[in-house]
């Protein structure tokens, strides 16, 4: 192990003495007891992140991966050890805080002594876009200003942790540090052998339920949801993850709604109350009405459901107040105001450059300072060390012009604690960031938390785009620490089992997950067949046919590549054409890794990570075929096992309820259709032809064996189909999609809705009389020439079921949009009064 | 000077509107100078839910929430008020207008609740040119009422009034170039010029009274919104309130709903609506004097 090169920062694991600090001999223990190298236990963690989809959500992460190891977000496989008495004092000393700010914020959204005393000046407050007015009425709702507290640390070389930023808000990473730690016990349980730590779970027991209490009195069972500005969010796997572990729905603002003043989620059987809202946005973007009016993540009326009290929202909407930079410059003397007692923790020394006397102390020395706005959040700050000279004069001046825009931080040097590089330790900077909530009047802190490697400029309070994260341990000093406080038992649930309590936008998604899998596997089972004929050169004149109407069966699903298009006999260029990435093909692959993105929170792990892998790797196989056609085969043969897969997975893993029920009724809405078209094409055919339709019906249907089974070699149109369109056994005859949408249907709900199961009905009924005509026909010939039409309108019809179920079940309100409000394009002009 | 007032706004939409939240400022405020009685609003169609509260900056606020597809809403606000603003002090016995500005800046006791209105907001933003302008009406230690009365009679010595040349999102910098605007414009244009002086200045939105033309009748419904400035003159002397738009030191035919950094924070009537598709807009105010 190379311990040298250490740079100014103390060392975490070692002490003044090149001792190794007691807290740190398990982890060295443990590391020593691997059975393979350091280097191939982060790549399995690498792999097993991805594989869960972590590397590839994370801020800044392209969706489909990138270079390996330039630095995304990855865990470290060395933890950052805390020691028992450390831990305690660092939690006694952040729960002050949250208390101070807690104090703090009751007073800034009330009396605002504060201010009148002078304790803070006024700028802070008015000029920081964290402060919401709208939250400050009369009445106005009288809630506990935070439920959750979050601080980023930073050990000075004195040894002294200090706070570099407060997070007051909601700040990501608790669903990360569960995830790290997760991870890393079953990719290097070596580690964790030897030595006792504390448990994250018990963390999430006391957030949830205190989360349960915050619920507005007198609501029996109430109903907690995560408020995610969504999936295009860079913390949408940090809010599928805490969803998850607080047990609440995950919901957009587009999923609420309010009547009357009171909150609800629109569920597929309608509108459930949501009594307490963890908000994961800024508090900014939570009400249109009130707030800014251009956001359209948040819900129109919330604020006044807030202030009417049917609602919590936590943390308090405004509590994003005290995050302004320049606030720890204060914090001393609001300790003694508020609590009569002094700052145990203290900040990273701050001063704000609109007090005279600490603009002097900066000015006499400014390189040994970073600089920050003093409002708006931390996510700016400037380092004058790194600048050239001519930005740091122009940096200058602005504070100069401005100062009480402007706040300074000292530049202190982080501790540093080994990483793995290769098969190196490396001494890296880091920051830590811990967790706490408040649960019976108590502040507790996760005993854990996300720990990571700082790059120089990364001292603001946001979690980088890229960077490695290290699993933080708290060690157990005695068994009772083992054991977290229980969680307060509740009312006990009635059993549920029902199956339309599933948000309408996840419904949709599912749907369109179902439909474009199914697309997939029927693009591939047809370029496999046109692959197959091409590959026998010259093809014989009956294949050229063949090959023409397998073409127009591609076409007819949209799925050749429209440059491509040949009235003749597809070539290999137009397949080749087809599965490029921007192809047909490929896009549908692109949109099935996008879909099942959006759904990671309604999938296992196991299920997501097979998903994403046979994704991926059927996109690596394309690309790799170089255009050649047998490589190409291989592709869409692995298209079609994931199809397979992903309905094998679904069998046995998901629970017949919402979520089934719409990726099941997408992929049968879908496969009707595209029979009923191509059968409608491949039958089309001059009496002399009628073989060789019926030939290729059965091999679009996938069911030329048990024909061949049932009937030997005797082809007849009466037979072959009853197999691919009536027979309801067969599950790709079109009567079995159907029979199934419909018994899919009457699940949902109370026995679905009549408009959309009589139709479905209908529909299958439909699939029975064609082949009653065609085996009751007196004349063959003109009976089995009228198919290819029933077929067309089948599929129209299916069409049309599929455009009731959208409307029944996921249209979603109009956008909400602002009148009377700042907006450029629409403002009315102004008469004035003369 | 007693007043009736009468304030209709009516949007009509070319679709369906499905569910409408609206935010009114359209009660007017009670003020040790100003006494409101018989207050009433009135919606159509009638709200599902509706809330009130005094808002931040101690104005009445309204909240309706319509849960009934409607293709027009008429909100009409009616009132009795009696107006008298207190007399400004003698400008030559006001503070020198830096003491103002320091005061303001310090804070504290008596000033914190001032200093809110010297900061910028997103239509009165710190410079666009309005600084240096109401800068010429400061040299050092001027009396600021005397520095107000001059930078008002400026404003509407330079600017033309001039209806529909500008919207409710018009820029001061955009009023500095053109030379014109309504009085909401010229309001801002004040309210900038004296905060980069680094003076409180807040945005008042009411009504001013009109007269008919000689000779012929008042005309119902022909008043329209009005907007002026509440200026600080420090912590002795508090606020006074001037109408650049019209060059005069509000006294008792201006009647007050509500104030705020800018127009947005006393915005008559805004909501946020689902559906409706294009809509038109239609207000009409009557302020009728009571006693002549």
């Amino acid at each position: 192990m190379n311990l040298s090169g250490l740079r100014e920062g103390v060392d975490e694991m070692v002490d003044g003495t090149r001792h190794v600090r007691p807290h740190w001999r398990a982890v060295l223990g443990g590391l020593s007891m691997l059975s393979d190298s350091l280097a191939n236990r982060q790549r399995r963690l690498d792999q097993a992140f991805e594989d869960e989809g972590v590397r590839s959500i994370l801020p800044g992460a392209p969706l489909d991966g990138a270079n390996e190891g330039d630095g995304l977000w990855r865990c470290d496989p060395i933890p950052l050890p805390i020691s028992a008495q450390e831990f305690m004092e660092l939690e006694q000393g952040l729960s002050q805080r949250a208390s101070l700010f807690e104090a703090l914020l009751d007073d800034l959204y009330g009396r605002q002594t504060a201010l009148a005393e002078g304790l803070l000046p006024p700028a802070l407050v008015f000029n920081n876009p964290g402060f919401l007015r709208a939250c400050h009425t009369q009445p106005t709702a009288d809630h506990p200003k935070l439920n959750f507290y979050a601080a980023d640390l930073i050990r000075g070389p004195d040894g002294q942790w200090r706070v570099l930023s407060d997070r007051t808000a909601g700040a990501a990473g608790a669903g990360m540090a569960r995830e790290n730690r997760r991870i890393l016990s079953r990719v290097v349980p070596e580690m964790f052998r030897s030595v006792q730590i504390r448990p994250l779970r018990p963390f999430f027991d006391l957030w949830q339920d205190a989360l349960v209490k915050a619920a507005p009195p007198g609501r029996l069972h109430p109903n907690v949801a995560l408020l995610t500005p969504g999936p295009g969010s860079p913390q949408w796997l940090e809010h599928m993850l805490l969803s998850q572990e607080l047990s609440c729905s995950l919901v957009e603002g587009g999923d609420l709604t309010i009547r009357g003043g009171i909150v609800y989620l629109k569920m597929l059987n309608g509108l459930h109350r949501i009594d307490v809202i963890l908000r994961r946005m800024s508090g900014r973007m939570l009400d249109p009405l009130e707030l800014n009016s251009g956001s359209l993540l948040g819900v129109p009326g919330l604020m006044d459901a807030v202030r009417a009290g049917t609602v919590r929202v936590v943390n308090h909407p405004g509590s994003g107040l005290t995050e302004a930079p320049a606030i720890p410059h204060f914090l001393p003397g609001l300790a003694q105001h508020f609590l009569g007692e002094p700052l145990r923790l203290p900040s990273v020394e701050t001063v704000w450059l609109g007090d005279a006397a600490g603009r002097a102390r900066v000015e006499a020395d400014p390189t040994s300072w970073h600089f920050l706005p003093a409002v708006g959040g931390n996510v700016t700050l400037w380092r004058p060390q790194d600048m050239a000279p001519a930005e740091r004069a122009l940096l200058f001046k602005k504070i100069a012009a401005q100062p009480q825009d402007y706040a300074a931080m000292l530049a202190v040097s982080p501790s540093l604690a080994p990483c793995a590089r290769g098969n190196e330790l490396v001494p890296q900077p880091i920051v830590l960031r811990l967790f706490l909530v408040k649960n019976g009047g108590h502040w507790h802190a996760m005993p854990g938390g996300l720990a990571r490697h700082m790059e120089p400029g990364q001292l603001t309070g946001q979690l980088p785009a890229r960077g490695i994260s290290k699993d933080v341990w708290v060690l157990a000093e005695g068994m009772e620490n083992i054991v977290g406080p229980a969680a307060v038992p509740q009312t006990t649930l009635a059993v549920r089992r029902t199956f339309g309590e599933l948000p309408s936008r996840t419904a949709d998604n599912m749907f369109w997950l179902g439909r474009y899998i199914e697309r997939l596997e029927t693009a591939a089972r047809l370029t496999r067949a046109i692959i197959l004929r091409l590959g026998r050169n010259p093809p014989m004149p009956r294949e050229h046919l063949e090959l023409q109407l397998l073409d127009a069966c591609l076409a007819a699903a949209h799925l050749t590549d429209p440059d491509h298009s040949s009235k003749g006999s597809p070539t290999a260029a137009a397949i080749v054409a087809m599965t490029r990435e921007n192809g047909p093909i490929g896009r549908l692959l692109s949109q099935a890794g996008r879909l099942t993105g959006l759904v990671r929170d309604r999938l296992t792990g196991e299920m997501y990570a097979a998903f994403m892998h046979m994704l991926r790797a059927a996109t690596d196989e394309i690309a790799e075929s170089g255009g050649k056609l047998d490589g190409l085969a291989h592709a869409m043969a692995s298209i079609q096992r994931f199809s397979t897969v992903v309905a094998g997975l679904a069998a046995e893993n998901m629970v017949r309820g919402g979520s089934w029920i719409f990726l099941d009724m997408g992929r049968r809405v879908e496969r009707a259709v595209l029979t009923a078209d191509s059968l409608a094409i491949v039958l089309d055919q001059p009496e002399p032809r009628w073989e060789l339709g019926l030939r290729l019906a059965l091999e679009i249907c996938d069911s030329a064996i048990t024909y061949r089974s049932r009937y030997f070699t005797t082809l007849q149109a009466g037979p072959v189909l009853d197999l691919v369109i009536a027979d309801d056994s067969n599950p790709r005859a079109l009567a079995f999609q159907l029979a199934t949408l419909n018994r899919l249907l009457h699940s949902i709900g109370d026995g679905g809705d009549d408009r959309v199961t009589a139709q479905a009905e209908a529909l299958l009924q439909s699939t029975q009389d064609i082949v009653t005509d065609v085996l009751t026909a007196q004349e063959n010939a003109a009976s089995l020439a009228a198919v290819p039409d029933q077929l067309h309108a089948l599929a129209e019809g299916i069409r049309g079921l599929s455009d009731l179920i959208f409307r029944r079940y996921f249209a979603l309100l109009p956008m909400p949009r602002a009148v009377g409000v700042e907006q450029e394009d629409e403002a009315p002009l102004l008469r004035g009064a003369a | 000077m007693r007043f009736k007032l009468r304030h209709t706004t009516s949007y009509s939409y070319d679709e369906q509107v499905d569910l409408a939240s609206h935010m009114l400022h359209l009660s007017p405020r009670s003020l040790p100078w100003q006494q409101v009685t018989d207050v009433a609003i009135h919606c159509d169609p009638t709200p599902a839910r509706t809330a009130q509260a005094i808002d931040h900056f101690g104005n009445r606020v309204e909240w309706i929430f319509i849960e009934e597809p409607h293709d027009r809403l008429e909100v009409t606000a009616v009132s009795e008020i009696d107006v008298a603003f207190p007399k400004a002090p003698e400008p030559e016995a006001t503070p020198p207008w830096e003491t103002v500005a320091a005061e303001a800046a310090a804070g504290g006791l008596h000033a914190w609740e001032a200093a809110e209105f010297t900061f910028a907001g997103p239509l009165v933003p710190n410079d666009q040119g309005a600084g240096p302008y109401a800068a010429e009406s400061f040299p050092p230690g001027r009396p600021i009422l005397a520095g107000l009365i001059d930078l008002n009679a400026r404003i509407k010595r330079d600017f033309a009034f001039r209806p529909l040349s500008t919207t409710i999102t018009t820029s001061v910098a955009r009023v500095m170039a053109q030379r014109a605007g309504v009085c909401q414009d010229f309001a801002h244009l004040m309210i900038a010029g004296l905060r980069s002086l680094g003076l409180p200045a807040r945005y008042t939105s009411g009504y001013i009274r009109t007269y008919p033309r000689p000779g012929q009748p008042r005309r119902i419904g022909s008043d329209v919104s009005h907007a002026w400035v509440g200026a600080w003159l420090g912590s002795a002397l508090g606020w006074v309130d001037l109408d650049p738009t019209n060059n005069l030191i509000v006294r008792d035919e201006h009647v007050v709903l509500g104030w705020g950094r800018e127009f947005s924070d006393v915005s008559p009537l805004r909501g946020i609506i689902l559906g409706g598709g294009p809509h038109g807009l239609d207000v009409s105010v009557d302020l009728e004097p009571l006693e002549d």
